[in-house]
């Protein structure tokens, strides 16, 4: 597009006011707004069974970082996301490889692996219940014929989380999945050639080459990621309604929910929902800071 | 050599699909079992006899139907509305040039970090004071907004190569029409895509309509679902009849533009 | 797909103005679901056709817990429905000074207070003083499945009636079936731990709450006795550590001895289960004693002529006739002592004996008022129980440390 100078067109600038504002208009009145007042809310004793509210300072965040329920639902979120996204990302990845393979079927194969990802939440979680019930559930049925001790799944204060996890993995696979394989299609096939004629051997191809030429998806992937595992919240709310044995699976997103919803303590609740934007904040600036090498191919 | 290691690819394939669709085959299977089925030790992996009752019993229990249509009402209203504002944005963001505009791209980004249950009780208060309480308004102008689908349509806007758009320019085009007729028509796939994802996200929505509605009127889907849990428990069986004719509509549309879907779901990925 | 969207649009448009009558409309909500719901809505219905000039719209608001997310919105904005049946009521209406409902009541001369149970008054007072009527009410019993009794040795008819026989009768009903070292059948378990939680603590003697100043006194020696009964329970494998959420499934399934639980299931249960089903009240401690647990009907301040219509209608719901009504349908317990001297009731109790037991067990009944930090105490003792049957701490520690932090929170 040609530039005159440092200026910009009025009427090209006319046409993008046009087109943005109704964005923009709409992005301050529901989400900036509710922010600020969050923001301004965190430092009030606001309780919705009391009829008054005033400013108290930084009293909200010093109860919540010495309440240990605020500090253990900080690492479930971050357990959450240290074991989920490698996770998925791994599985998809090498899911997507094999599905690379000009294999027959790939429509089906595809369309199965992505079929979670359009399942609503709610029912999901529900057959997820069913299947994880230590009593009457399939799971401990299934891992019984190969003569495993039937585990208590969510009711366990070491395995609910990764029931939690195994769940969100199967739910969001498939996304990644095609993501990926989308991916490896689009590198073209005379780079493993060549390499191969050079001597590499797959193992080698495959980090020097392919893993490389993906980065910028695997980038994305990690940080939708992050973004989407700090905001996790329905499957814990449906499948360990009071934060799982032990608080094992309360969440940040779900300790807000309690404090809010349950004890009315809307200060509070605003004081840990500021606690929780400025850490997703702050750790995808990080990410940003990290990942932008970008690769291009032609 | 070839074929045998072709061999071991199906192997993994065919037992992943085995896992990922094992929860779908137990809730069509369940949602035709009786009470009995469901009780018995150890668990019966077929209903006995093939029964309808549950989903009768849905119908039976809550105005499936109203809240059937309200749920399409929204729905539809929603993915209208943001794809429209969404599509103009990412207009201006990819395809235009003014001030400020990293900054908005940027702001967009950031309202993606928020989960909605921290602004949920700020946003219900704005739409109290609208008085937009129980109405369709309130249902949908919150969610016409979407920091994802703005960023999901601009990177695939980006991809619209910049030729086209001066050769239009050059004929005299203005920016509306190079907007509608040259790229718009190019880009069907991305659009239908965030439809869809849209789509998906809003029929499910649960809390926000429980709470900003008051009348059995106005009352959507999820809500009847959840009212088929009785307190303290409910039957399994009939929840996964409700929840199999939530999911068929979705499943409609799912099939209807799969191949679509797939092709710009990996498109996302590679901007 | 564009005529589509307009066809919808005309549509909720014609839906949204033919509602427009010159009726007064009360705004109700109601936490009642299942089958306790589909009678609420029957009797919604009838009060509606047999009063012209006013229009309920009862609006399910989702189980206990939705419902107070819909308050919660509710309270912050003053979007507050007339009047509704809600968990925990009287601390959304008498904690913010709103005792108009007591009002109404001492203005109706047809209002017979004495026809309720005192212990029903108590759970409806925030701060002494009644804020709210009681409406969905249930105290815990103990259902027993005869089946498992018989074939563990015990008599089907002798149900226990004193802690040491439930915690004995429990291990002889416990197995393990397939031999993978885990007890497949258990002898006893309930899905709302708190509330028999409190049972437990009231039947040992401990009053739980000084309500007048929000003084604990679960942390005496009474309350750390009923916590360490509850250890022995899971100690001696009487009841499964952690799987309360499964306990109804558990029983339904036939794999459960005793379920200690809301009578409300009486009316879903009876002759339904696969298995000869017994209902007793729960065993005793020291004594008798059985929290009371439900919700109440409460209204909310508006103009008079909403007030009077939603004043009448809770006043229809709570009459004698459809109080029976609603008891028979989903064994909720009748809140009116006229209530069971009808011929309804008479009749109930001669083909379904099952229904007595929760009905009679009132005398027992106990309750006290609402206060602020009910809720917080709620989740205090279900962490105390989570950390005694996980062995996170000692009976007595556990119930020191919830002590001491609700006092901080006062």
């Amino acid at each position: 597009m040609i530039k005159i100078g440092k200026g910009y067109r009025k009427k090209e600038v006319l046409a993008a006011l046009i087109c943005i504002s109704p964005a923009v208009f709409l992005a301050v009145a529901f989400i900036v707004i509710p922010l600020f007042n969050v923001f301004y809310l965190s430092f009030t004793n606001w309780d919705l069974l009391k009829t008054s509210k005033k400013f108290i300072g930084f009293d909200n965040y010093e109860y919540i970082f010495k309440d240990p329920k605020f500090i253990k639902s900080m690492f479930n979120t971050f357990y959450f996301a240290g074991i989920k996204i490698p996770l998925d990302l791994v599985l998809s990845l090498f899911i997507a490889i094999l599905l690379d393979k000009k294999i027959r079927c790939l429509r089906f194969f595809r369309a199965s692996y992505f079929a979670p990802v359009i399942v609503p939440m709610v029912a999901s979680t529900l057959i997820w219940i069913w299947i994880y019930d230590p009593m009457v559930g399939p799971l401990n049925q299934i891992i019984g014929t190969f003569g495993i001790k039937p585990v208590q799944w969510l009711n366990d204060p070491n395995w609910a989380m990764p029931s939690v996890i195994l769940f969100s993995v199967w739910k969001g696979l498939g996304y990644n999945i095609v993501i990926f394989l989308a991916g490896l299609q689009s590198i073209p096939e005379n780079f493993a050639e060549a390499a191969k004629i050079d001597g590499a051997n797959s193992r080698k191809i495959f980090f020097k080459i392919t893993v490389p030429l993906l980065s910028p998806i695997i980038y994305f992937v990690i940080l939708m990621g992050i973004i989407n595992s700090f905001k996790i919240f329905t499957q814990i709310s449906v499948m360990t309604p009071k934060g799982g044995p032990l608080y094992s699976t309360g969440v940040m997103v779900f300790y807000i929910f309690q404090q809010a919803f349950e004890n009315y303590k809307i200060g509070r609740a605003s004081a840990a929902s500021v606690v929780l934007f400025l850490l997703i904040l702050s750790i995808t600036a990080v990410q940003k800071r990290v990942g932008t090498k970008h690769v291009h191919y032609d | 050599m070839k074929k045998r290691k072709n061999l071991y690819v199906y192997f993994f394939l065919l037992a992943g699909i085995a896992i990922v669709l094992f929860p779908f085959f137990w809730m069509i299977l369940s949602a035709f079992k009786s009470n009995a089925d469901v009780y018995s030790y150890p668990p019966k992996w077929f209903p006995e006899k093939w029964n309808f009752d549950n989903f009768a019993k849905v119908f039976e229990m809550v105005p499936f139907g109203l809240y059937y249509l309200n749920n399409i009402i929204v729905t539809v209203l929603v993915t209208a509305g943001q794809v429209f504002i969404s599509i103009l944005a990412a207009f201006a963001l990819a395809r235009l040039n003014f001030p400020f505009k990293k900054f908005i791209f940027s702001f967009f980004l950031t309202t993606m970090l928020m989960p909605f249950v921290i602004t949920m009780i700020p946003t219900f208060l704005i739409i109290s004071k609208l008085k937009w309480i129980d109405t369709y308004q309130g249902l949908v102008v919150p969610f016409l907004f979407s920091g994802f689908s703005i960023f999901f349509l601009t990177n695939f806007f980006k991809t619209f190569p910049n030729d086209l758009q001066d050769a239009a320019k050059i004929d005299g085009c203005g920016y509306f029409k190079i907007l509608f007729s040259i790229i718009l028509p190019n880009v069907r796939p991305a659009v239908s895509t965030i439809s869809m994802f849209t789509f998906l996200g809003q029929w499910r929505s649960y809390l926000w309509p429980l709470i900003v509605t008051n009348t059995t009127k106005m009352r959507t889907l999820p809500i009847g679902l959840r009212y088929l849990v009785s307190e303290g428990g409910g039957e399994y069986q009939i929840m996964m009849a409700a929840s199999l004719m939530a999911i068929i509509p979705v499943l409609i549309v799912y099939i209807f533009c799969e191949k679509q879907f797939i092709k710009s779901v990996a498109m996302t990925g590679l901007k | 797909m564009k005529r589509i969207i307009v066809l919808l649009i005309v549509f909720s448009l014609l839906t949204i103005s033919l509602s427009s009558f010159s009726k007064t409309t009360v705004n109700f909500w109601y936490a009642l679901s299942g089958n306790s719901g589909e009678l609420f809505k029957k009797l919604v219905d009838e009060f509606n056709m047999e009063n012209s000039d006013v229009f309920v719209d009862a609006v399910y608001s989702g189980k206990y817990a939705d419902t107070a997310q819909k308050i919660t919105a509710a309270l912050a904005s003053d979007t507050l429905p007339d009047g509704g049946i809600i968990p925990a009521g009287p601390i959304f209406t008498g904690a913010r000074d709103n005792y108009l409902i007591l009002d109404y009541i001492e203005k109706d001369p047809d209002f017979n207070m004495e026809d309720f149970y005192n212990a029903m008054w108590d759970y409806s007072k925030y701060d002494g003083k009644i804020c709210a009527i009681p409406y969905n009410i249930s105290t815990p019993v103990l259902y027993y499945n005869k089946d498992l009794l018989k074939s563990s040795g015990l008599d089907p008819e002798n149900p226990p009636k004193t802690w040491a026989e439930l915690l004995e009768y429990s291990k002889a009903m416990g197995k393990d079936i397939n031999g993978d070292g885990i007890f497949d059948v258990w002898g006893m378990n309930m899905a709302d731990v708190v509330w028999i939680f409190k049972a437990f603590l009231y039947q040992n003697g401990c009053e739980i709450i000084d309500a007048h100043n929000c003084n604990p006194l679960f942390d005496g020696e009474d309350g750390i006795e009923a916590a360490k009964y509850w250890k022995r329970l899971i100690d001696e494998k009487a009841m499964p550590v952690g799987l309360h959420d499964l306990a109804e499934k558990m029983f339904l399934a036939g794999n459960l001895g005793f379920y200690l639980g809301t009578s409300s299931r009486i009316g879903k249960w009876v002759s339904n289960t696969q298995f000869d089903l017994g209902v007793a009240y729960l065993p005793k401690g020291k004594r008798y004693g059985v929290p009371i647990g439900g919700a109440v009907a409460v209204m909310f301040p508006k103009n008079k002529e909403v007030q009077d219509a939603t004043y009448r209608f809770i006043k229809f719901i709570v009459s004698t006739e459809k109080v029976a009504e609603f008891s028979i349908y989903t064994g909720y317990i009748p809140i009116r002592k006229s209530a069971l001297e009808m011929d309804e009731m008479v009749e109930l109790f001669k083909n379904n004996p099952l229904y007595e037991t929760p009905f009679r067990q009132l005398e027992y009944a106990f309750s006290y008022w609402h206060f602020d930090q009910m809720g917080n105490m709620d989740s205090l003792f279900w962490e105390a129980v989570e950390n005694i049957e996980r062995e996170v701490m000692s009976p007595e520690a556990a119930m020191k440390d919830i002590s001491k932090r609700l006092k901080e929170e006062m």
